[in-house]
């Protein structure tokens, strides 16, 4: 299996075949980072098309030894994230998850809701590390080198971020079973 | 709510927005960007190329082209030998003096040659500190030029010669080479 490095080396060179095949493996889970931190449809699809033009520009400067490269192409996506946020250009949700499939619960969707803007009313600093170590799974090294901070970092800020969300989220559950 | 029941409803979360993607008009519109990004670098590619292709050409005509190396002339070196510092006892005392060929054999070199003595090239000579011999091809006059006999009939034909040379570049003596 040809690996991340090797594709974005063929990458660089020139290899469109290798761009497609990094893009479609990469852009769903930067497409979601970027909607959890956003709320914004078309602002995750901004800062995915950003993130990628960005690693077309300067994928010469990852280093992997720093990280893997879905991290690396994390660290991106979130500064772009972070200065949409600084310029007050994030968007409410513009729709959920669940409204379209019909099969959902409306119980379901309406918890899904409320924890989606639940985790959009975090600070931001609390708001990625939910969304990339709950909601994309990325380890805590990964997401330690996309947010540039130790490990312990995230930890500490995952845990505050899960309380404050408990917080937030309390009666929801329980509303939802009423 | 619990920390589990936190973790649940993100997990809820995370369920539905799994298949989330981009819409295709992102990789469209990248994969564009991606062309227009590489044109240019593909040009450059060609032209090295055709640069190179053009080069490689030019030296191939250059070499098929090139003027043919006339024929050595016969006083062009075949065979250097380095010979010991000493000079020859008599290069530069007697001048040149008529007298026959004194066939002698060389046992230190190839055992069919015969050789002459030395006739001295230069009546004063600077020290010989080093030196080396120089296979030749001279006409026969040579050897009537150092006080040889040599028949007019055969003035003009080649005939091999050893010339000493020393460390200043000089032609000390020379000494003709025949074969038994």
């Amino acid at each position: 299996m040809i690996g991340d490095r090797q594709l974005l080396a063929w990458v660089l060179n020139g290899d469109e075949a290798a761009f497609t095949a990094l893009y479609r493996q990469h852009q769903g889970a930067i497409y979601r980072f970027a909607l959890h931190m956003t709320g914004s449809v078309s602002a995750a699809e901004v800062v995915t098309q950003e993130t990628f033009l960005a690693l077309l520009k300067q994928g010469s400067r990852y280093d992997p030894s720093r990280g893997t490269l879905a991290a690396f192409l994390y660290g991106i996506a979130r500064n772009l994230v972070l200065r949409r946020i600084a310029q007050g250009r994030d968007l409410p949700l513009e729709d959920s998850a669940g409204g379209q499939d019909l099969f959902d619960s409306l119980m379901r969707r309406e918890i899904v809701d409320q924890v989606r803007r639940a985790v959009l009313s975090l600070p931001p600093v609390y708001r990625e590390v939910i969304a990339l170590c709950d909601l994309e799974d990325s380890s805590y090294e990964d997401a330690s080198a996309a947010l540039d901070c130790p490990v312990g970092t995230v930890r500490s800020r995952l845990n505050r971020g899960r309380a404050m969300l408990a917080k937030k989220l309390s009666g929801v559950k329980g509303e939802c079973h009423v | 709510m619990s920390e589990n029941d936190v973790i649940e409803a993100l997990e809820n979360l995370r369920d539905a927005d799994q298949s989330r993607e981009p819409a295709p008009h992102v990789e469209a519109h990248l994969l564009e960007q991606f062309r227009r990004r590489r044109a240019p670098r593909l040009w450059m590619r060609a032209s090295a190329s055709a640069a190179a292709a053009a080069a490689i050409v030019m030296v191939v005509t250059m070499y098929a082209h090139r003027p043919q190396r006339a024929p050595e002339p016969p006083a062009v070196s075949i065979t250097p030998i380095v010979v010991p510092a000493a000079p020859p006892a008599d290069t530069a005392v007697h001048p040149p003096r008529p007298k026959p060929v004194q066939v002698r054999r060389a046992a230190e070199v190839v055992p069919h040659e015969v050789y002459t003595d030395f006739f001295p090239l230069m009546d004063l000579a600077p020290p010989l500190e080093r030196g080396e011999l120089v296979r030749v091809i001279v006409p026969a006059s040579t050897m009537r030029g150092v006080g040889m006999l040599v028949m007019a009939s055969h003035l003009d034909d080649p005939v091999e010669a050893d010339v000493l040379i020393g460390q200043d570049g000089l032609a000390r003596a020379i000494r003709f080479v025949s074969y038994q």
